[in-house]
């Protein structure tokens, strides 16, 4: 063993030891579904109060179904930048349903990073990002349920139902899954500043608020002034929000495997940042005490 | 075999400082001023294999910050240091499969889950065998007598359940060496013996190296060997518990809750009077002048007791004593 194989240096990076573990790629998925599932069941068990905690969705929505019947009437067109009326509703159903069923990682990494709870994650043998995208993944899809369910029935009750292509469930569901990946990249990214600043939450405001505007949250991106919208081209934010709450409510399959390829892309840049910032970071610890 | 070995670790913390005044304060914001705290000072150790060890010192010792740079948490500032052969921060993961720890005050189970889920998570998570898995998790349960735990949610357990616990599921893998960040603070003194005696079966019947931290003298005497003890960031003294129990645990002090008033009268050679008032009084004993069991007897011919506490020196006084003791020698 030479001394410099061990030294605390970023030079070290080549070290001997005992062979390596060797694991196979069924059981490295088998742990981390199961850090979805038990995270899942966790928030399962307080399903009423997540229900309760929705209610706010039923007045969001009776507000702007009133705000477009207005806007259509004003029209006087059956359609809004190709939008029919429950078309429009429905898109802001997807778009609330993706954002409220986001779980607040970056407020569990910054606690963890200075909180100390970092000890119990980093002494496992798993992935940190990793643990954390799972355990986003269980949590995100009861609070995915809870939002869908109310916003859709409020939604139904208000407007009427629109013509959902019901084969396109599958396709639906992975876009779905990968634009909650797409989320947790963000998230996670910032949260991970943490291990640079002392709070992370006002810079998670601002850029988050900058998702919600440029990413269609509350009006589809065909309303947008044209220099916005050719803003909104180039941030990965269209992808976030608007690509996929628009196949909810014009599917197409050419449509979904260009934004499945896009957000692809954009997965991988934004993986890489957060892997980049976890690297750098956790060599940064300064968990002091006990 | 020695399983740990540590050679001149050193971390160094940057503390950001918080100048006062508004001013000066938002001033800070734009150009963070730093302080540096030197936690661990070229802090060398070995570990032999089945050793078990109490690393222990007062609050702000270093204690917490070696045990995380030796479980592959924090990254040294400089020195060497290899765990069952593995660099910790830089195999943090591969080392992971092969030791367990537990910190007395961080939770891994899952607190609105019941410990069942989480243990059967970690089976997942040490890529356990299920049927292997299942029959530890049976031998544990009995062991650590958690049957009527296991089905119950975490936020519903007492503190001592809940630790019993968070033993038992960092040896659901078999560790080779279990970490130990203070198990026992916050316990009762019921649920701390029983602590200490299911750590000390752990090490005596299993096998498993048991490196212990904590500033109760309570688990150096009744659950380990060895003991370093560590002031400032540095070793001070690395000596067999039976030494130390010879040369600096000799010192007992007595709690009395006194049926009637204190009116003096125990003069014995080895105890004194530390503080008296009322119906309330503290003896401090030397055990090695006047043995505890004599004193005893002679306040219980003397006063009727209401309620009497036994308990070692805080570890401050321990260290005192220690740094009298090597100044003396000196």
């Amino acid at each position: 063993m030479s001394r410099s194989s061990v030294l605390a240096s970023p030079s070290s990076l080549m070290v001997s030891g005992p062979a390596p573990r060797r694991t196979s790629l069924g059981r490295q998925a088998v742990k981390y579904l199961e850090v979805a599932r038990i995270t899942l069941r966790s928030r399962w068990a307080y399903l009423g109060e997540q229900l309760l905690a929705r209610v706010h969705l039923v007045i969001i929505m009776f507000v702007f179904v009133q705000l477009w019947r207005t806007t259509y009437a004003a029209e006087g067109s059956a359609r809004v930048s190709g939008f029919t009326l429950p078309e429009m509703i429905w898109y802001l159903v997807a778009t609330e349903a993706i954002i409220l069923s986001l779980p607040r990682v970056h407020a569990a990494l910054q606690q963890e990073v200075q909180g100390g709870d970092l000890a119990i994650r980093l002494n496992k043998p798993y992935s940190y990002l990793l643990f954390h995208y799972a355990a986003f993944v269980g949590e995100g899809l009861v609070l995915l349920a809870t939002a869908l369910g109310m916003g859709g029935l409020t939604a139904y009750l208000l407007v009427g139902g629109f013509d959902f292509r019901w084969e396109a469930v599958p396709v639906l569901a992975l876009v779905y899954l990968v634009t909650q990946a797409l989320h947790f990249t963000y998230h996670a990214a910032i949260g991970l500043l943490a291990f640079w600043t002392e709070d992370v939450m006002g810079i998670f405001f601002f850029l988050d608020r900058v998702k919600w505007i440029l990413g269609g949250m509350l009006l589809p991106l065909d309303l947008f002034p044209p220099a916005l919208r050719q803003l909104a081209e180039v941030l990965p934010f269209r992808e976030m929000i608007y690509g996929p709450a628009l196949l909810f409510v014009r599917f197409s399959w050419p449509a979904a495997a260009e934004l499945l390829l896009r957000q692809g892309l954009w997965l991988l840049a934004l993986s890489l940042v957060c892997v980049a910032l976890y690297r750098l970071g956790v060599r940064r610890v300064d968990i002091n005490g006990g | 075999m020695a399983v740990i070995t540590a050679t001149n670790l050193r971390k160094v913390f940057r503390v950001a400082r918080k100048p006062e005044g508004g001013w000066a304060r938002l001033a800070a914001t734009f150009r963070p001023q730093y302080v540096e705290q030197e936690a661990v000072r070229g802090l060398s150790l070995t570990v032999e294999k089945g050793e078990s060890l109490a690393f222990i010192g007062p609050n702000g010792a270093g204690k917490s910050t070696t045990i995380k740079m030796l479980t592959g948490i924090l990254h040294p500032t400089s020195g060497e240091a290899r765990v069952l052969g593995y660099v910790p921060w830089l195999q943090r993961q591969q080392l992971a499969f092969r030791i367990g720890s537990v910190f007395g005050q961080k939770s891994q189970l899952w607190l609105h889950l019941p410990p069942v889920d989480t243990f059967n998570l970690l089976a997942r998570i040490y890529e356990l065998d299920w049927s292997d898995y299942l029959r530890r998790r049976a031998e544990l349960v009995e062991l650590f007598e958690l049957e009527d735990l296991m089905y119950t949610p975490v936020r519903k357990l007492s503190l001592g359940q809940r630790m019993r616990c968070e033993i038992a599921a960092s040896l659901l893998h078999r560790p080779e060496i279990l970490f130990l960040d203070e198990p026992t603070i916050g316990l009762d003194p019921v649920a701390k013996g029983a602590i200490r005696e299911l750590i000390r079966r752990a090490n005596r019947e299993e096998g498993v190296t048991v490196f212990l931290t904590s500033h109760d003298a309570g688990d150096i005497e009744q659950v380990c060997r060895r003991v370093i003890i560590i002031s400032h960031g540095q070793v001070v003294l690395d000596d067999t518990v039976n030494a130390l129990r010879r040369d600096f645990l000799t010192t007992k002090e007595i709690d009395l809750k006194l049926g009637v008033p204190f009116a003096g009268g125990i003069d014995l050679p080895g105890v004194s009077v530390v503080k008296a008032r009322g119906h309330g009084v503290k003896l401090s004993v030397d055990t090695g002048i006047t043995p505890i069991d004599r004193v005893i007897s002679h306040i219980l011919r003397q006063y009727p007791v209401q309620d009497i506490t036994i308990q070692n020196p805080p570890m401050e006084a321990i260290i005192a004593a220690i740094y009298r003791g090597k100044a003396v020698n000196q």
